[in-house]
């Protein structure tokens, strides 16, 4: 896959993200990818000159080259991006609808509650049910092994 | 399915997107739900050593409908009615788990536990009487963070500020380890 080609398929994944209202997704991954990737450099500097040292040197020498280690920011590559948005989008597309399931079941696990629901201060409800995670068992790993695949191109 | 490998993964992804209910695709409700499994995962536990585990309302009724809080809030709140599990274990001992409740730190501060164990008798004091829980009669806080990236390096930062003020007695884990390459 080409740079152009990982760019554009990164910005389709980024405004689907934003389509279908997960734009908080879409702005993880833009600030981890934005901060780059930092890498331990070694490099040579020339230890500097220092008056004491000047007075009692006899004769003119060249200051001692060292090695020093420095850390350094390093912009992802388009394929390191897309990557890291396909992490991402598994996270959210696979293992949310999981959890989804594995919330409801180990909460109601011997019990005799009926549901389960988040319930906001102002009342508003939003019922936890793994029901629609199960329905979509086949699918989702289907689209694990798509992501995989594509990720594997990747590396 | 197109011939284009790249087309059908996004058009996968969308569908998958689409499917997903949209009271989930929010941020906080992501971040609720994660709570919500990491108490499920502490239920679990209470049940694999022996403890049984039952649910109650602030009321002290027991409840056809389990309703998490969604935002942290003082463990006597009854805006809504809040539930929490009652473990109990056959040596006598009662304890009580909890979503988003504030505890007082050892500096006297509230700090919010997206996932807290306390003893029972703690609770109901606190129920009764409008006040905190104490952070030495918390068993278990867990801050519970739903990250799609590697988390950032602040959020590890918070972690032992936290674990300061709610020292506890055992010991403090902090996973998935932060990505300090990333998060410098």
């Amino acid at each position: 896959m080409t740079d152009e080609e990982a760019g554009a398929l990164y910005q389709t994944l980024a405004d689907a993200l934003i389509g279908a209202g997960f734009s908080w997704v879409r702005d993880q991954v833009a600030d981890y990818v934005s901060a780059g990737r930092l890498e331990a450099v070694e490099v040579s500097t020339r230890a500097k000159s220092q008056p004491f040292i000047e007075a009692v040197q006899t004769s003119w020498q060249e200051p001692a080259e060292k090695r020093n280690r420095f850390i350094r920011a390093v912009p992802f590559t388009p394929s390191e991006r897309l990557d890291i948005m396909l992490e991402a989008i598994s996270h959210v597309t696979i293992e949310f609808p999981a959890m989804l399931s594995e919330a409801a079941r180990r909460i109601s696990t011997d019990s005799s509650l009926a549901r389960i629901e988040l319930v906001q201060e102002s009342g508003r409800r939003i019922e936890v049910s793994n029901e629609l995670a199960i329905s979509r068992t086949e699918q989702l790993e289907r689209l694990s092994d798509r992501i995989a695949e594509m990720r594997a191109e990747l590396t | 399915m197109s011939q284009d490998p790249r087309a059908d993964l996004v058009i996968a992804i969308q569908a998958a997107l689409g499917s997903t209910p949209a009271s989930l695709n929010q941020s906080s409700p992501g971040s609720d739900l994660y709570e919500l499994y990491v108490l499920g995962l502490v239920l679990t536990a209470a049940r694999d050593l022996g403890g049984s585990v039952a649910f109650e309302d602030v009321h002290r009724n027991v409840p056809a409908t389990f309703v998490a809080r969604t935002s942290p809030g003082y463990i006597y709140s009854d805006e809504q009615p809040y539930c929490h599990a009652i473990i109990r274990f056959n040596t006598g001992s009662e304890l009580e788990a909890h979503l988003g409740i504030r505890v007082e730190g050892a500096s006297g501060v509230l700090h919010e536990c997206d996932v807290a164990v306390l003893l029972r008798a703690e609770a109901i004091t606190c129920r009764q009487l409008r006040v905190q829980p104490r952070q030495s009669r918390v068993i278990l806080a867990v801050e519970c963070k739903f990250y799609t990236v590697p988390i950032p390096l602040g959020l590890g930062r918070s972690f032992v500020g936290l674990a300061k003020d709610l020292p506890g007695r055992g010991d403090r884990y902090f996973d998935p380890p932060i990505d300090v390459k990333g998060a410098i």
